[in-house]
């Protein structure tokens, strides 16, 4: 057996006993362990829980008459109260919207208006069979005559639909089940084995019963997939409600990559369409609120009914052409190569990188804790704790990247009481790391305790501002890690040999690049402020504080 | 308790690497042993008493964790600092020893941890397990090589979402 498995047994070993032996001895005093013999007498509770059982099984089987006429179909119209918000009132969480100051608008939907029909089959997976011809229309929560009477928006400025124009979209849903497959307007170039392939992203949510949504990749170099509408949305937002919590979920872009800003500048222009799944027994424990962000654009507008064109038009303006929704993704697209590789940065967003962030040899590394050992990154990191008593351990384990998946961080945290250990613990710590996805920062402590993205994170504004009092130690292509600035980190870094440092570049300039912000280089134009100079051909570099300011990096 | 004196630090050591947190691990120990003395007259001799009270003790934690897995208890950040006060370092390996355990089919790991661990010998393990002393012996080697490639290589597990890098 190796050493190595030799120093987890042993390890193993050396801990002591949870309970002593005396502890366990006056544990068994304290029980009394008695046998109970078995007599017919000890049955007599049995057929009064057998009666109980059965008035239950009956009362479940045969419900009163009252709460049938309840579901019936026939119940009279509320033209008032919005059907997909409509639930049993008993349960109902949010109020029901009040539509009586907008002007029902004329049906152009009579009884043509058809459910099943038209729907395409091959869009249906053998999980989502809601559109089934024939299906009973009583068991539909949604009572489709009374959304003849309604307007298509709704006081929230959402665009409703019912199932067949919700179907048109690329949307299939029956109130509990929703099904949305939608091919995204991002592709990219993969190299792997010396091949390269150009593959489409595919987003698709499955909504069933646990609410969870999913993303698929389908490779390709069509550009448009069988039955996939020409249009898509931008983003994505689900927000769950129960008795509880009203939980909203994060927004979803459907274009990766592309920040907040592109859809907060695109928002004007973006018709939200709103979805409503119900919950139900066997299906949500909760409702799920949706809402689809769609470009204003005419291939979206021709597919909607010609009312709700009609209603679009007033409430969102004239649809835009391609032409316009390019220019803004162009503006916000990813700066970096068209190539990818399987090690993380591309090559020149690595040659980039070198130049703004310090990079130490190992074992200077070493010295904060940070370890590489065969394809394993091991980071251990010391703080302190607000009591100044204590002292804890961070222990950080970051595995590389396998093949295109990103890696998972495994973080862990111990309390260390004895007052020892706290004069031989240095008081490093990074406040966050970062991917070969730049925009997203996984933060390990102070801001966050668990990992996530950090554009839905608040702390990231707080993250910023710290920027200019943090180390970026560039570890590899694969992890950049903001290291507080003090005493010894700086003593480490100066003590380095390593010619790229890049030390003096750090004290003149104290700024870092953060993000590579979707911006493409021909189509911005660059601003130049006291804090940026060149340093090479057509790059410059900048003070994170003038980021938002409009500081803009090309190549 | 004459007869359990000498076998509890096996079996504590035996919870404790299958157990992380360290009030559960209480909680395993205290209902071994009770079980097993509430059926003290069952055991036919002596020699019984040792793989009764393993197998007592297997059948516990196994619930305890197929429970904790369906609940999704399993969180490294807060089990860490459940861990009792032993040495930092040593907690580290055993708490990666711990989760390389969980990847190991139940008799592996139940065999390597009664041998490397408990210090049972071969012949006890068997009669634990119900199974041939040959059988044993593959089961422990198994799990050597198993823990010896996860611990060593540290294999990628629990895949995130893919965060590509769009480019055009």
């Amino acid at each position: 057996m190796n050493k190595h498995l030799q120093d987890y047994f042993n390890a193993a070993k050396q801990q002591q006993p949870i309970l002593s032996s005396s502890e366990l001895q006056q544990l068994i005093k304290q029980t009394r362990f008695t046998q109970n013999k078995f007599h017919f007498s000890t049955l007599w509770p049995v057929p009064f829980v057998l009666m109980g059982c059965l008035l239950v099984g009956l009362w479940w089987a045969l419900p009163p008459a009252t709460i049938t006429n309840q579901q019936t179909y026939n119940k009279p119209k509320s033209p008032k109260i919005h059907t997909h918000l409509k639930t049993n009132p008993a349960t109902q969480q949010m109020p029901a919207t009040n539509l009586s100051g907008l002007k029902p608008t004329k049906s152009a939907i009579t009884s043509q208006r058809q459910l099943f029909d038209s729907v395409s089959q091959t869009n249906l997976t053998s999980i989502n069979q809601p559109l089934v011809a024939g299906e009973p229309l009583s068991s539909i929560i949604y009572n489709l005559e009374t959304l003849e009477s309604e307007a298509y928006i709704s006081p929230e400025g959402y665009l409703v639909l019912n199932h067949q124009e919700l179907a048109d979209l690329g949307i299939f849903t029956d109130g509990q089940i929703l099904n949305y497959l939608v091919q995204t307007d991002s592709f990219q170039t993969i190299k792997w084995d010396k091949k390269t392939t150009r593959e489409a992203f595919m987003f698709s949510i499955n909504i069933e019963k646990h609410g969870s949504t999913r993303m698929d990749k389908i490779s390709g170099d069509s550009l448009k997939l069988k039955d996939t509408k020409p249009f898509w949305p931008l983003a994505f937002k689900q927000g769950r409600k129960n008795e509880k919590t009203t939980l909203t979920i994060i927004d979803q872009f459907f274009n990766k990559g592309y920040e907040l800003d592109y859809f907060n500048e695109a928002k004007p222009n973006l018709i939200p369409v709103y979805v409503f799944l119900k919950a139900k027994e066997g299906k949500f424990s909760h409702d799920n609120e949706l809402v689809f962000w769609f470009k204003n654009e005419p291939e979206f507008i021709a597919n909607l009914p010609s009312d709700a064109q009609q209603e679009c038009l007033k409430k969102f303006g004239p649809p835009k052409n391609n032409a316009y929704f390019l220019t803004l993704r162009n503006k916000y697209r990813n700066m970096a190569v068209s190539t990818y590789n399987t090690k993380g940065f591309d090559s020149i967003s690595v040659a980039i990188f070198k130049k703004n962030y310090i990079k130490l040899a190992d074992k200077e590394l070493k010295k904060l804790k940070i370890t590489k050992r065969g394809k394993t990154l091991r980071v251990n990191f010391y703080d302190v704790d607000s009591n100044r008593n204590k002292t804890k351990l961070v222990y950080h384990k970051v595995w590389y990247k396998y093949r295109n998946n990103f890696t998972d961080i495994h973080y862990g945290r111990i309390s260390l009481k004895s007052k020892r250990r706290a004069t031989e613990l240095l008081a490093i710590s990074p406040i966050a790391v970062s991917d070969y996805n730049i925009s997203t920062i996984k933060f390990l402590r102070h801001y966050q305790d668990s990992i996530g993205p950090f554009i839905n994170n608040p702390s990231y504004t707080k993250f910023k501002t710290l920027i200019p009092n943090l180390y970026p130690i560039y570890v590899d292509s694969s992890h950049i890690f903001w290291i507080e600035k003090n005493q010894h980190t700086y003593q480490i870094i100066q003590a380095s040999n390593h010619k790229n440092a890049g030390i003096k570049l750090q004290k003149q300039y104290l700024h870092t690049l953060i993000t590579l912000t979707n911006i493409h280089a021909k189509t911005v134009k660059v601003i130049s402020t006291p804090n940026s100079r060149f340093i090479g051909k057509n790059e410059f570099m900048f003070n994170i504080n003038t980021l938002t300011q409009g500081v803009y990096c090309f190549r | 308790m004459q007869l359990y004196n000498p076998v509890h630090t096996m079996l504590c050591r035996f919870v404790q690497t299958l157990v992380w947190d360290k009030e559960e691990a209480k909680d395993v120990v205290s209902e071994t042993v009770l079980v097993t003395f509430e059926n003290l007259d069952k055991i036919r001799d002596e020699g019984a008493f040792l793989s009764y009270l393993f197998s007592v003790a297997s059948n516990v934690v196994n619930k305890k964790l197929r429970r904790k897995k369906f609940w999704g208890l399993f969180q490294s950040a807060d089990l860490i600092n459940k861990a009792g006060n032993s040495n930092a370092d040593d907690k580290l390996l055993r708490y990666e020893l711990n989760r390389a355990l969980q990847k190991l089919p139940q008799k592996q790991r139940e065999a390597i941890v009664y041998y490397e661990i408990s210090g049972l010998t071969m012949e006890h393990i068997a009669e634990i397990q119900q199974q041939s002393v040959s059988g044993v012996k593959t089961s422990i080697h198994r799990a050597r090589k198993t823990l010896a490639k996860l611990l060593e290589h540290d294999e990628v597990k629990n895949m995130q979402e893919m965060k590509g890098v769009w480019y055009e």
